[in-house]
């Protein structure tokens, strides 16, 4: 192997040898550099950019989430109160409602009341006023056809008589 | 055993043809391999995006555990292109062995001592350009020899040298050694019929200890790259 290092000897090939290794390695490296290098390159940076970026924004949207949760906690304590709040609200109203229907009605019942014991009295009056004449006139009228009778002297005896013909029968 | 290469000449100068073809093979591969990949990338990879994205990930890793981290995208094209290049470099002369009477038409550029051994230099020059780049001339020769002790300099000198030699001539044995024994294997299931199947099973079990053991250079070759550049880069106390 030691003849390969023997520069400048008839058909040695050392030198041409390490002119073509050289330029073809320089080549090689000015190649990859031109067409390859910069899109290898260009593609790290990016996805290095890409998962940097994406760790941010998702640090980011996690404390969104985290204040969101607290606002929501939050919130949905307000609401508790505040529908404990209504029911409350509303159940005051509904029984203040009740008292006063309640007394309203009592109030009608009583007025109702009063009203029929005057009515009924009224008219026991009326009905006794009535009566009163119903009886007078019924008397007179008893009386007048007694009177009657008695001033007929036939119809007298005839009376009489029919009183006998009854005591007969019996 | 050693087998010759086929060889051409243009305007006096000789190259070794196998090895040329064979390295500019390697190159049109990889530069093929890294071109389709990338096209249409998208935010979410799939299918071969994955694949191109896994190495550039994993070579991203060699470099960040030697580099300091601001450093480490300014090399890892660099770093990228050669673990690419070796490692392919590496597996081609797994594929098949083509050898016409004493010339061999196809085996690993990295099997070749000439073509480790420019890589080796290609590398431990670009790390000193670097360290020159980043601190200066003086400041280069401070930082890279005369700290942490002025003394020691012959030594860190003779360095430069010695770690051309061993960056090379670690991945050029691993690999040299890897062909022969491939050849080998070949041979000996053409040489008798009844040889045949076994032999074949043999290079089978070879060819993919060979495949960890590619795998396994281009890895440490880029380490080695990357730990010396490292040293250059580093302010010495």
């Amino acid at each position: 192997m030691f003849n390969y290092l023997v520069v400048a000897e008839a058909q040695n090939t050392t030198l041409g040898t390490m002119i073509v290794v050289t330029l073809s390695i320089v080549l090689l490296l000015a190649a990859i550099k031109k067409f390859a290098w910069g899109a290898i390159v260009n593609i790290l940076t990016q996805r290095e950019e890409k998962i940097s970026n994406d760790i941010d924004s998702a640090e980011k949207s996690k404390i969104e989430a985290e204040s969101l949760k607290e606002k929501r906690a939050s919130e949905l304590l307000n609401s508790k109160t505040e529908a404990v709040k209504i029911v409350q609200d509303s159940k005051d109203y509904a029984e203040k409602n009740r008292q006063s229907l309640l007394a309203e009605a009592r109030q009608e019942a009583n007025q109702l009341k009063e009203k029929a014991k005057t009515d009924i009295a009224v008219e026991k009056e009326l009905a006794f006023v009535g009566i009163k004449k119903d009886v007078a006139s019924l008397s007179v009228e008893i009386a007048a056809k007694i009177l009657k009778k008695e001033l007929n002297e036939e119809t007298h005896s005839a009376l009489i008589d029919s009183y006998i013909e009854g005591l007969d029968n019996k | 055993m050693q087998e010759k290469s086929w060889t051409f000449e243009v305007g006096g100068l000789w190259f070794n043809g196998t090895t040329c073809l064979m390295v500019i093979l390697t190159c049109v591969i990889v530069f093929s391999l890294v071109f389709v990949c990338t096209r249409n990338m998208a935010l979410k990879p799939k299918g071969k995006q994955n694949a191109i994205e896994w190495v550039v990930d994993f070579v991203r890793g060699i470099l960040s555990s030697n580099l300091a981290s601001k450093e480490v995208s300014d090399f890892h094209l660099l770093g990228f292109t050669l673990f690419l290049f070796v490692f392919v470099a590496n597996m081609l002369g797994l594929v098949t062995k083509i050898v016409v009477g004493d010339t061999s038409y196809w085996k690993s550029p990295t099997a070749d001592p000439l073509v480790t051994l420019t890589l080796a230099l290609l590398v431990i020059i670009l790390t000193n350009f670097f360290s020159v780049k980043k601190f200066g001339l003086k400041g280069y020769f401070v930082n890279s020899y005369l700290k942490p002790v002025g003394f020691l300099a012959p030594v860190k000198i003779l360095e430069e040298f010695t770690n051309v030699l061993t960056l090379g001539l670690r991945l050029y044995g691993n690999l040299f050694v890897g062909e022969i024994l491939l050849g080998l294997i070949a041979g000996m299931g053409i040489s008798k019929l009844w040889m045949f199947s076994f032999a074949v099973v043999l290079e089978m079990i070879w060819q993919a200890f060979s495949i960890f053991i590619g795998g396994i250079q281009s890895y440490v070759f880029v380490t080695l790259a990357m730990v010396y550049l490292a040293h250059k880069l580093e302010v010495e106390e």
